[in-house]
């Protein structure tokens, strides 16, 4: 087994997913690896809320991405920062594909879906389809729900 | 006779007041009926639900056990956009078994066009997956049903978005054709135009990504140069049409600058796929502003009834003439008039 040299890690700007993003630069600058950020524009991604301006929203979501990317821009990590369209169990799998990554690693945001089968929460769904490892990285208490801060402020 | 099948009172899909997918949506596309002056034109559609016999053409019953399982549990979120309650379940058997029903109902000569409204949509979901607001895949099953006896089914899919989970179920499906127009980039990040199907099925899928603000001329474009030629080559025997209303310019949920009167004119091309009367079913996708919603089916519904009722005029002018050339030299056939390789 080889080492990691990429590392593909989701990002939505929620509490985990950031404790996955700063997991995972402290990975890769231990490894000498370099870093995938990805976040997927679901359906209610395109749709103005009360959380954000409805003119150029898709600009505002851009601007929320790279400050949730932050943490790369502040490491010396070699690293792209990805926004694509989809779902995101679907997206980061494919864009492991894509960018022939050696390892994901997501957020446990702990909620959604249910056990076994299918179904089941992002995290969980990439851990039962992706041919690639993955590495969840837990939530801890008081980490907001995934519900509350999907979107960007 | 426009067969019209809802049923509102048994919707208990509950997704929260701030989803955009809510029960009033159904409730918009039935006043569109109304306001379009159909009402004497219409037959409304009793109410069955589908069994899971009907669905596993599509979805594999494992899928189905831990939907209804979730659904039974509480519900809760399945994506970061999709959602079900503990009606859920019950609610999107209605839904598919009313796009079931208005088949059933014109092959037995009952009326010339079907509309079902009815929710959740369908068009994103996978055979064994929940996706985009979308549980079980409506226009899928009714496809496969269809299929199944050995008819060849043209699904038209305008809906803004791809329908990502009937182009994937139907990939590799000679029998059925899937044709889409949908704005690009966006949600779900599929519907290339070099995506044309399987080996099994090369060029039946059939996809007109097209960009932000464009226009009714360019779809209408769409229809004749690209769709209409591979519609005549596969010669089907069956239109179902995934019918989002979410292009419209007003529609909160992406770009793209469509009209009622657009629809209309759009309506009217695809209803000339169908072979005669009685083989084409309209099946409600999005739409999510509720009076475009409510302006695009009555005036989609009065198109195919031959009905006069154009709440707004024809767009033209925008962009996605490059797109509509793109696709039709994909699936222009070959020197010998097989589909493209």
């Amino acid at each position: 087994m080889s080492v990691p040299r990429r590392i593909l890690v989701g990002v939505d700007g929620s509490a985990c997913a950031q404790r996955a993003l700063q997991w995972t630069v402290a990975l890769a600058e231990a490894l000498g690896a370099d870093v995938v950020a990805v976040h997927a524009l679901g359906l209610l991604t395109h749709l103005p809320g009360p959380a954000v301006p409805s003119a150029g929203h898709h600009d505002d979501v851009q601007r929320a991405f790279e400050q949730w990317c932050e943490p790369l821009r502040s490491s010396q990590v070699a690293h792209r920062c990805l926004l694509v369209e989809g779902n995101p169990v679907i997206a980061l799998l494919t864009a492991g594909d894509e960018h022939d990554a050696d390892l994901l690693v997501v957020g446990s945001r702990g909620t959604g879906g249910f056990p076994g089968l299918q179904l089941g929460s992002s995290s969980l769904q990439l851990v039962q389809h992706s041919s690639r490892p993955v590495v969840v990285v837990p939530a801890r208490p008081g980490d907001l729900p995934a519900d509350g801060d999907r979107r960007p402020d | 006779m426009l067969l019209v099948a809802a049923s509102p009172e048994l919707d208990r899909h509950d997704v929260g007041p701030s989803h955009p997918e809510q029960p009033a949506r159904v409730l918009a596309a039935l006043q569109g009926i109304e306001e379009a002056g159909l009402r004497d034109a219409v037959v409304t559609l009793g109410v069955r639900r589908a069994t899971d016999d009907e669905l596993s053409l599509v979805h594999p019953l494992s899928y189905l056990e831990a939907l209804r399982a979730f659904c039974d549990a509480g519900g809760g979120e399945l994506d970061p956009d999709t959602l079900a309650g503990p009606g859920s379940w019950d609610t999107a058997l209605v839904a598919a078994g009313a796009v079931l029903a208005a088949v059933d109902a014109l092959d037995r000569g009952d009326g010339d066009v079907a509309f079902v409204a009815a929710r959740p949509p369908g068009h994103h979901a996978l055979r064994d997956e929940p996706m985009g607001f979308c549980l079980l895949n409506n226009v899928a099953v009714a496809a496969a049903t269809l299929a199944a006896r050995g008819e060849r089914v043209l699904v038209v899919d305008w809906d803004v978005h791809h329908g990502n989970g009937t182009q994937a179920i139907f990939w590799d499906d000679p029998r059925v054709l899937y044709v889409s127009t949908h704005q690009w980039p966006l949600y779900p990040g599929t519907g290339r135009v070099v995506e044309t199907g399987g080996p099994g099925a090369l060029g039946l899928t059939v996809n007109i990504p097209v960009p932000p603000r464009t226009t009714g001329d360019v779809m209408l474009r769409a229809l004749d140069d690209v769709v209409a030629p591979v519609v005549e080559r596969f010669a089907p025997t069956w239109v179902l049409v995934s019918a989002g209303f979410d292009a419209h310019r007003a529609d909160p949920m992406a770009g793209l600058h469509l009209t009622a009167g657009d629809f209309a004119d759009i309506a009217r091309r695809v209803k000339r796929f169908a072979p005669r009367p009685g083989r084409l079913a309209l099946v409600l996708e999005g739409g999510y502003d509720l009076d475009a919603l409510r302006a695009s089916v009555g005036a989609t519904l009065a198109a195919v009834m031959e009905a006069d009722f154009r709440p707004e005029a024809a767009s033209s002018g925008g962009p996605g003439g490059d797109a509509v050339d793109t696709a039709r030299r994909v699936h222009a056939p070959g020197p010998d008039g097989e589909e493209p390789t």
